[in-house]
């Protein structure tokens, strides 16, 4: 009889009693905050964002449901309150290359000022200028300089027509032209007339003629450069007058912001446009002269044209009262470094600086940016776009095309705007090693990785801070009061939920989920207070709602489809526990495996790796056997056997090595033809030496066979295997605990296969004696004496295959 | 005729001058708003200068032109050419504005003294139309359109070349009687369009309400609603012009002065 003794009721489930906590319902419990276990995260993201040197950003990495958001959201806006609020940018137009709109840097509120100021003074330019060009004086003066260029006109012309009377002609409009005619009696002499004229008269006409001809060629020489200086001159008059009016509006602008000496630039180069484009502020009858001719459109209030005098304020702080803090849900590379939107025109697609958006680089500048990583990496060009910000530490705008210089359309190059911004990312430890290693540039902008633990040591002391997280969180929640033992309830559910009974989740995610369905179920029973069978009963809901393939598979093996005996002894055959994980489902099942041996050159056939089902720690694991085999009975004998390893009915991939301890004991069972209890399943690694190590899922595969014996009736010598390692792991459900208390079903914890093997079959695994032998009819005996007549037959058939060559 | 078709019919057409220029077809076409306003016919004439066809055959005879003062022959039977082309040309133009307009026309080309014929034209039309000056970018107002202002009996539109018919109409109300004929006139014209009338009021403060009064009560019988003007309030009728935008103005032929001051289609009503 095995004198190892199945772990005792108590070991198998820790209770949480909060003896520390005097309270009745969480309602009783102050609140606290809510980032208990994460000491290293904390002091990371202080540090972090305390820090201000280049590349000291923040990876916040963990797995999700940590409250990473929450924790780094919390701290950063407690910095961020402390610090100032950022300068204002806006964008306003480059009068001399407009293709490159200039950025203006302004103290926080100034942006929408200046705006607001300049919008003021377009429309005052508006009213001003067309009461300067409606004005008695420059009506008068313009008036003065049309008659003047009308009359130097007329006269000329007038001139030539009083010469050419006296002579006897007279001046005629013709379709394209002008020309002269001789007149007699005032009116206009008709050929055979002139012909009867004397020859001397004729050729005294066409003389003066042709004079009068070249005098008036001289004229029409002159009318145009007469044209450009009247024009000239209209100009003149134009700026004197528009010159005062600007000058008189422009002046407080430029006393109010001569501390920016770039807004002073902008304010030079906007009055200097405005003189050079007054049409635009003046309706059509209101427009000088000398710009009629010109197509320049109406300036009205809307006018695209005035457009060009606008202020785009980017970022406008007026309203903060710190640094900026903002998430990002949608970091798209446009959203994160702004855009230059375009507008449809006449059929084409135009833009200028008004349609510069801004991203969140720029509402985040001089702040704090918290943004996904996974969600940064899965938008097309976002990623190289944030490290380009980061790494040149300023925002430049461009369209992915032109950052990849696909296109050489002409576009805006806004000119870029420093950027002084610590970004926080948020991702799993998984991302996070994977762009440590795979890009170099990362490890050089984001320094610091404040790592997100998921879960915490589990003492009295934790228990009693976890009970007040949990009471703020229904306080938070606003759900109905806790009592102690739904409280209770809920922090044993935590330790199960961390796969060990010394440890609490630090998914919290998962615990409010769970304390909202509580909250649900004691709703439904019109429960004032939720209590530990509301926990229980969620929990329960919870498994039932996912528990279909579970409860499938059982089906399955009690109408022996699959075939798992749990009753009996068999050589060879063992249950073995698998985890099996859907999503957030997991639970265990058991699976038969078997093993052979025969003589052979010493190597253990996997025949899951033969066909490619096994994955590396499960060939791992089988070839660990190799070497058990080898260290413990073949020490001066070579190991002449050959063994074949199946998980039957296994129609997918294998892989760990939590089995790998069944292996071995149904290795050895089949070596030594000793029978193995098909009521036990097993699981564990062993190493070398054979001593059994711990393996993940433990409670789901204890709580997988026992479902199964359940299902079939427990007899009482049912039960699971573990690693001794594991006993602290266990968090077993009330139904297996309770059954192990009434001796109907037994965890075993193994430290050594020999441990095992006894419990397993019944018989003392034996130890060497002082003669270097094990004892006879024990396991190791038996296993030895088989290994060493394999040994010896093979020997003897080498010698026999030897002397047939020779 | 009798003496009263004669006057039906001068009653029910509008006449306008044609030489193919810019501003002559903006007359053309503001005549053509006009006459489809107030449903009357529309009569285009172009007349050939019979001075120019008759030198045109001296032997030294040579046309300066106007742009470019080169000197180049020119015989009688290109002048010809040209302006029936030009005649064609207004011709099809006018054909498409009245087909557009749904507006009854004729058109006829005349040869003789180009002052003599219009204003013979203008006498024979209920309003005439013709545009500021023959060239384009002659900003004064031509030789012969001032001549005719001045002679015609008529009621004259002027037209430059940018120039179209504006609605509401505004009249210029001195108190004269042009000024009473030009508001009989604007009472017409805007009773067919959209019954708005801005009126410049111009006379004397002592008068002003008293007009304003006898206006407005004439205008309402009309139902044509009046929107009034201070001239006083300006310092003058142009600024207030200026201000206001108004764009097509009526006035009384005294006020032929405003012509060099303005732009934008002029009614003169001698």
């Amino acid at each position: 009889m095995p004198s190892l003794k199945p772990l005792s009721p108590a070991a198998l489930f820790k209770r949480t009693t909060l003896d520390g906590l005097q309270f009745n319902t969480t309602a009783e419990l102050a609140e606290i905050e809510e980032f208990i276990g994460q000491d290293r995260a904390i002091q990371a993201v202080e540090f972090g964002i305390g820090i201000e040197r280049q590349g000291y950003n923040l990876f916040a990495l963990g797995p999700a449901g940590t409250g990473k958001r929450s924790l780094v959201r919390r701290y950063v806006e407690q910095r961020a309150a402390t610090e100032p609020p950022p300068s204002d940018w806006c964008y306003v137009n480059n009068f001399e290359r407009p293709y490159i709109p200039n950025a203006l840097r302004l103290p926080p509120g100034m942006g929408k000022q200046l705006s607001n100021d300049v919008q003021h003074l377009v429309d005052d330019l508006r009213t001003s200028l067309s009461t300067a060009f409606e004005s008695e004086e420059y009506q008068t003066r313009r008036q003065n300089l049309e008659m003047e260029f009308q009359e130097r006109q007329q006269e000329s012309l007038k001139d030539l027509q009083e010469k050419a009377k006296e002579k006897g002609l007279a001046l005629l409009r013709t379709p394209a032209g002008l020309a002269f005619a001789p007149l007699k009696d005032g009116n206009v002499v008709a050929p055979e007339e002139f012909e009867k004229l004397p020859l001397e008269e004729q050729e005294r006409i066409k003389t003066e003629v042709e004079g009068l001809q070249t005098q008036l060629q001289r004229a029409l020489y002159q009318m145009p450069r007469w044209e450009r200086e009247w024009r000239s001159r209209m100009r003149d008059l134009n700026l004197e007058v528009s010159g005062f009016v600007l000058t008189n509006l422009v002046d407080d602008l430029f006393q109010k912001y001569a501390d920016f000496p770039a807004v002073v630039a902008f304010l030079q180069a906007l009055q200097k446009d405005v003189s050079e484009n007054l049409a635009d502020f003046l309706g059509t009858n209101e427009k000088p002269e000398n710009e009629d001719a010109t197509t320049l459109p109406d300036g009205s209030p809307s006018s695209p044209t005035l457009r060009r005098y606008e202020v785009n304020v980017l970022v406008d702080s007026s309203n903060l009262q710190g640094a900026p803090v903002i998430y990002e849900s949608n970091p798209s590379y446009l959203n994160l470094v702004g855009r230059v939107e375009q507008m449809a025109e006449m059929g084409a697609l135009t833009t200028d600086f008004t349609l510069i958006k801004p991203g969140v680089l720029h509402r985040a500048n001089g702040g704090y940016l918290i943004l996904d990583a996974l969600k940064v990496l899965n938008n097309p060009y976002a990623w190289e776009g944030l490290k380009r910000a980061l790494q040149f530490r300023q925002i430049r705008i461009e369209s992915p095309v032109q950052m990849l210089n696909l296109t050489v359309t002409i576009s805006l190059e806004p000119e870029p705007i420093p950027l002084d911004v610590k970004v926080v990312l948020m991702g799993d430890a998984q991302l996070y090693y994977l762009l440590a290693a795979a890009d170099p540039e990362f490890n050089e902008l984001f320094k610091v990785a404040a790592d997100f633990s998921d879960e915490m040591e589990r003492t009295p002391e934790t228990e009693s801070l976890y009970a007040q997280l949990l009471a703020t969180i229904a306080h938070r929640e606003a759900l109905q009061p806790f009592d102690k033992s739904a409280v209770a309830r809920v922090i044993e559910q935590s330790a199960r939920l961390a796969q060990d009974a010394e440890r609490l989740t630090a998914r919290l995610q998962t615990i409010v989920d769970l304390m909202e369905e509580a909250n649900y179920w004691a709703e439904q029973a019109k429960a004032e207070i939720v209590r530990a069978q509301h926990v229980q009963q969620a929990i329960d809901a919870q498994i039932y709602r996912s528990d279909r393939l579970n409860e499938r598979m059982r089906e399955e093996i009690l109408r022996n489809t699959i075939l798992i005996d749990t009753e009996g002894e068999h050589i060879g055959q063992i249950n073995a526990l698998s985890v099996i994980q859907l999503g957030n489902v997991m639970f265990g099942h058991p699976t038969r495996i078997t093993a052979t041996v025969h003589m052979g050159e010493g190597d253990v056939v996997n025949i899951e790796r033969e066909v490619e089902l096994s994955g590396p720690l499960h060939s791992k694991g089988v070839l660990i056997l190799a070497s058990y085999l080898g260290a413990q009975y073949a020490i001066d004998e070579p190991l002449s056997l050959s063994a074949s390893l199946v998980f039957e009915q296994s129609y997918g991939g294998i892989d760990g090595d939590s089995a790998s301890s069944t292996e071995l004991y149904a290795l050895l069972s089949a070596i030594a033809e000793a029978p193995l209890k098909q009521s036990l399943a097993v699981t564990g690694s062993v190493n070398q030496y054979g001593q059994v190590q711990a393996i993940g899922g433990v409670n789901e595969k204890i709580e997988g066979f026992f479902d199964l014996c359940k299902a079939r009736g427990l007899t009482g010598d049912q039960g699971v295997l573990i690693p001794a390692a594991n006993v602290k792991h266990l968090m077993l459900r009330q139904d297996v605990v309770e059954a192990a208390a009434a001796r109907k079903f037994s965890i075993y914890p193994i430290e050594t296969i020999e441990q095992g093997i006894e419990v397993l079959t019944g018989l003392p695994a034996g130890t060497r004696g002082k003669n270097g032998k094990y004892p006879k009819g024990t396991i190791n005996q038996r296993v030895e004496a088989r290994l060493r007549t394999f040994a010896r037959k093979s020997a003897a058939a080498g010698k026999k295959g030897a002397k047939e060559t020779a | 005729m009798s003496e009263a078709r004669i006057q039906r019919r001068i009653e029910e057409r509008i006449v306008v001058a044609v030489d193919a220029s810019p501003h002559s077809l903006a007359a053309l076409r503001a005549a053509a708003q006009f006459a489809a306003l107030i449903q009357v016919e529309l009569y285009a004439l172009f007349v050939e200068d019979s001075d120019l066809l008759r030198v045109s055959t001296l032997p030294f005879w040579q046309e300066i032109g106007s742009f470019s003062a080169t000197a180049r022959q020119l015989d009688r039977q290109s002048i010809e050419r040209t302006l029936r082309a030009r005649a064609n040309k207004v011709q099809q133009v006018l054909a498409q504005l009245a087909d557009q307009m749904q507006v009854q026309w004729s058109f006829q080309v005349m040869r003789g003294g180009v002052t003599d014929e219009l204003l013979t034209a203008a006498e024979n039309a209920m309003l005439f139309s013709m545009g500021r000056a023959s060239r384009v970018s002659n900003r004064a107002l031509g030789s012969t359109t001032a001549f005719i202002i001045k002679q015609s009996a008529r009621p004259v539109l002027i037209l430059d070349d940018k120039g179209q018919i504006r609605h509401p109409l505004t009249l210029l109300y001195t108190g004269t009687e042009s000024a009473e004929r030009a508001f009989q006139l604007a009472i017409r014209l805007a009773h067919r369009d959209h019954n708005d009338l801005h009126i410049l009021l111009w006379v004397h403060e002592a008068q002003t309400n008293a007009a304003k009064e006898s206006l407005s009560k004439r205008l309402t019988e009309q139902n044509i609603r009046p929107h009034f003007t201070w001239v006083e309030n300006f310092t003058s009728p142009q600024l207030a012009v200026r201000r206001f935008r108004y764009d097509t103005l009526i006035l009384p032929v005294e006020q032929l002065d405003l012509l060099a001051e303005l732009k934008g289609p002029m009614l003169l009503v001698p």
